[in-house]
């Protein structure tokens, strides 16, 4: 059972701070030190965002494509589902992260890598870290298997019109990319509208 | 890996560390109490600038923040978030939102009176500013993305573009840069509202 106990460190001396709070516990007057969350989170490392904007749903399509080539996060991909009408043909749609072990390369598609966002203007071109981005149906080329890492799905009638496929804070895991590619792909029905895909992503460099 | 500890030096006679006391691999340790700061980022100027029942169109620039040159200051983005409301029963389907950075600030618009979350917050800089129903700023990268149903039968009214605590990363806006949440290119139904926090700070 644990128990309240104390430290008692030397006498205070002449050198800087630390901030604490003082307070009175079992007799003693303890101080607990202040311990201030980072106010910017893992910014020591450059972060980037993707957004595949108006991708229309099609079955097994693949709407996102990253090929790292160095050690990249993953912070977060968000499918969110839009249309230009109503449409009572629609229906829950499902998508998945997909890991193409020993893909190196890609055929179709559209390569978006210079519409990839710096978080911070003062970062790196993402290319210098990422050798592929695709959007717009590309073909995995080179994979020796693949691996589903994590599914979800919007309602393309009515609904939930969001779903997020990856979330670093909600799944408390690092979750890093080093080799092969990966890839968000639809399920096997086509459903009706687009999605925009947003892929946020950080590299570390240390 | 293994669980050790570390051996401190023999109780001084300064002052008092709270720790609890537990029994680990049947070795007494001491674990350290600290106070996590519930103000997290207290010491730094926070604001929020909301926009509200704005006309839908496609291609709208619903709120755009400026960060003109000479303002010294970097601003970073807490939150953002887009909610739809209508007044009437409406005929809606799935809208997309775009968070994204601009070129350019645009030309008119309506500034947006901003709020202190601390009335003691320093005033900002005339550079800084928050506008909505901006015309034409020129589009750079998109950052993020949404979308909301603002059909009666449907559900998610709200997106959430932008979140420091769930993205884990700053989003910084620096001197001479801008952001925007723009509207995709169909105009749809209903009304928005644009909330964003921001903090701001020295380089």
């Amino acid at each position: 059972m644990p128990t309240e106990a104390l430290v008692q460190i030397p006498p205070t001396g002449s050198g800087k701070k630390v901030r604490a709070d003082s307070a009175l516990h079992g007799g003693n007057t303890v101080l607990a030190e202040y311990m201030q969350l980072g106010p910017f989170m893992n910014s020591d490392w450059p972060a980037y965002s993707i957004v595949s904007a108006d991708s229309a749903l099609l079955a097994d399509k693949v709407h996102l494509h990253i090929a790292p080539s160095t050690a990249m996060e993953i912070v977060l991909i968000k499918i969110s589902h839009h249309h230009t009408a109503a449409s009572a043909l629609a229906y829950p749609c499902a998508f998945w992260l997909v890991y193409h072990v020993g893909a190196t390369g890609v055929s179709g598609g559209t390569s978006i890598m210079g519409s990839v966002n710096k978080l911070d203007t003062n970062n790196a071109a993402a290319s210098t870290y990422v050798s592929q981005i695709y959007d717009n149906g590309p073909t995995v080329v080179g994979a020796t298997s693949t691996q589903k890492v994590a599914s979800c799905a919007i309602n393309a009638h009515a609904g939930q019109t969001e779903a997020i496929l990856y979330e670093e804070k909600l799944n408390t895991q690092r979750f890093k990319l080093s080799s092969g590619v990966y890839t968000v792909t639809q399920y096997g029905a086509d459903s009706v509208g687009s999605i925009d895909v947003t892929c946020i992503f950080r590299i570390r460099t240390s | 890996m293994a669980e050790t500890y570390v051996q401190l030096p023999a109780d001084s006679t300064g002052s008092k560390l709270r720790a609890i006391s537990v029994s680990k691999n049947d070795v007494t340790v001491l674990e350290q109490v600290v106070r996590v700061e519930l103000l997290e980022k207290a010491t730094l100027a926070h604001y929020a600038a909301v926009a509200t029942g704005l006309a839908v169109g496609a291609n709208v620039y619903h709120l755009v923040l400026a960060n003109n040159s000479g303002s010294s200051l970097l601003i970073d983005i807490v939150h953002l978030k887009v909610a739809m409301n209508a007044t009437a029963v409406v005929s809606g389907f799935p809208m997309a939102f775009r968070l994204l950075r601009t070129t350019d600030g645009g030309t008119g618009g309506t500034a947006i009176t901003v709020s202190n979350f601390d009335t003691d917050n320093a005033a900002l800089p005339s550079q800084i500013t928050v506008k909505y129903t901006v015309t034409t700023p020129t589009d750079s990268t998109v950052i993020a993305s949404g979308s909301c149903n603002p059909e009666e039968t449907g559900g998610n009214t709200e997106t959430v573009l932008w979140d420091e605590k769930l993205q884990c990363q700053p989003l910084t806006v620096r001197e001479g840069e801008w952001l925007a949440v723009k509207q995709y290119g169909t105009a749809g139904v209903g009304v928005v509202d644009v909330t964003l926090q921001f903090r701001t700070r020295s380089e």
